[in-house]
């Protein structure tokens, strides 16, 4: 997985798309999971064989990325008995990702379309060509819930909260002291395996690197993405939202948090309250989760 | 003092109706809470909450309760409650009758103007205004007799014609719900398979065999009652 960093800086830079999801794996059995992937398709898997051959000498790595698409261009592709639906624009993203970085064929004039002049068909990016085939994907790599559990259930509230946090019930729009937030921050340097820390803002490893020019954000996101850190972060993203001008940073979506007794717990919203704090800013607006409410 | 201004608020919602206005409005006091039917409880919430945050974060909290059929969203300042926006969307939470959904677009169809002096409301026609009043008393009176007060605002009203239209309007969106037995039904049962019959010989014996116990035990003390007397 040599080309991953630019393949995610495509993607990043994609305007119709949003990466909600990145996660590696090793896969245990490669032929195995190629198969079960390609059993999603239209084209069954023994006229794939030779075509996919290729990937099970492959290390077995993967990384699946899981975008939304705001621009889909769902058209009937490929005649005859294999018909199907497949994305327009998606397909071109994954040619324009295969010209650049699929290994290069010997023969400098080879060519099978739609790929250009002496590409190989060893793709190093395959991509669903409609919806239910991610609901498959996830099913696969173990996520039960399918594309539900991608999904979440934002059109509800009136505003956006990452997939992974259930619906509250209750919630209340306020303005806290930064002091008084506790972002869960993973921590490894124990024989015991990982565990999540409660730290204040100012001890995060993004507010120190921010603060004191130090790298432990940059290790922190070496050691834990992709990993336990599935969401889309990125030093230079981050290093972007601390450059905004400060009334943009005032003007922040409200951060999402917990109310745990004697502080509230960061949900969502680690990053815009270190950025904040990094500008001597006292309150953030926020948004408290509850989810077994008495009223 | 009224910290949010109640016509500005139901401007920005828009596509509401005014339901059981208090006749203070637009006027409240502390810890009032005000009625809404919405067509949409969604947009109904994203709006409340941009007028929050235009005209209210500074002062106090926005709290946003779902529930199933309601939503509620209180204005907080310093943790009490200022007003609570009641929105309500359907009226499947009777649980003592069903309202034909044809009432919740009756409502919206036949909405009225309400001009005041800082903007206008919108309000339902004076029999649905009755009607739903009537549902709020036919629901809540036997837990909350405070609730008479609807009856007591639909008895006076003197206006014949209008309430032969309450009337009618309540006979033709009202279903009532039968009333059914929900606690245990004690009738004998013939048993479907010796595993039944087998259970009914052990229950039945267990009950013969204690109440001959308590019986026993009665007597007892009742002779040692006597003895000692």
């Amino acid at each position: 997985m040599t080309h991953k960093d630019e393949i995610l800086d495509i993607l990043r830079n994609e305007e119709s798309l949003k990466i909600i999801r990145i996660e590696s794996r090793t896969v245990k059995n490669m032929k195995k999971f190629v198969f079960d992937l390609y059993g999603c398709d239209t084209v069954p898997i023994e006229h794939l064989h030779a075509k996919l051959k290729y990937l099970f000498l492959v290390k077995p790595e993967i990384m699946a990325v899981f975008v939304k698409n705001y621009n889909p261009q769902e058209m009937p592709a490929v005649q005859g008995a294999f018909r199907k639906v497949q994305c327009q624009y998606i397909n071109q993203i994954k040619i324009k990702i295969r010209n650049l970085y699929n290994p290069r064929h010997p023969d400098k004039d080879f060519q099978i379309k739609p790929l250009d002049k002496g590409i190989s068909h060893e793709h190093v990016i395959h991509a669903s060509d409609y919806e239910e085939q991610v609901d498959y994907f996830l099913k696969i790599l173990g996520h039960k819930n399918g594309i539900q559990y991608l999904h979440g259930d934002s059109e509800n509230l009136p505003f956006e909260k990452p997939y992974y946090l259930k619906t509250p019930e209750t919630y209340t729009y306020k303005t806290i002291m930064i002091e008084e937030l506790r972002a869960s921050i993973l921590d490894d340097s124990d024989s015991t395996g990982v565990v999540h820390q409660m730290k204040k803002i100012s001890e995060t490893p993004h507010y120190r690197s921010l603060n004191q020019g130090t790298n432990d954000y940059r290790n922190y996101l070496e050691r834990f993405k992709y990993t336990l850190l599935t969401l889309d972060y990125s030093l230079e993203n981050f290093n972007r939202l601390n450059e905004l001008d400060i009334d943009q940073i005032k003007e922040f979506d409200r951060i999402i948090v917990k109310n745990e007794a004697d502080y509230y717990r960061i949900l969502d919203g680690v990053h815009r309250a270190a950025v904040s704090l990094n500008h001597n800013i006292k309150y953030i607006r926020c948004v408290e989760f509850c989810y077994r409410c008495l009223r | 003092m009224p910290q949010i201004d109640l016509v500005k608020l139901l401007c920005e919602i828009e596509d509401y109706v005014l339901i059981k206005r208090s006749t203070i409005f637009p006027d409240y006091s502390s810890g009032f809470d005000v009625d809404l039917l919405v067509m949409d409880k969604n947009t109904a919430v994203q709006k409340v909450v941009d007028f929050y945050e235009s005209n209210f974060s500074s002062k106090g909290e926005l709290r946003v309760i779902n529930k199933e059929y309601h939503c509620h969203i209180d204005f907080l300042i310093n943790d009490k409650l200022d007003i609570r926006v009641d929105l309500i969307h359907n009226f499947d939470f009777f649980t003592k009758f069903s309202v034909k959904n044809g009432f919740f677009i009756k409502i919206f169809k036949d909405r009225q103007i309400l001009d005041l002096e800082n903007g206008s409301v919108h309000i339902p026609a004076p029999e649905d205004e009755l009607t739903i009043r009537y549902f709020e008393y036919l629901e809540y009176f036997d837990r909350y007799p405070n609730k008479i007060k609807h009856l007591d605002y639909i008895c006076d009203v003197n206006d014949k014609s209008l309430k032969k239209q309450f009337f009618e309007n309540t006979h033709m969106f009202i279903n009532f719900k039968r009333q059914e037995w929900k606690r245990g039904v004690n009738i004998s049962q013939k048993p479907e398979s010796m595993r039944m019959a087998l259970n009914n010989i052990y229950v039945n014996s267990k009950y013969i065999i204690s109440a001959s116990v308590r019986k026993l035990a009665s007597r007892t003390i009742k002779l040692y009652r006597h003895l000692r007397g």
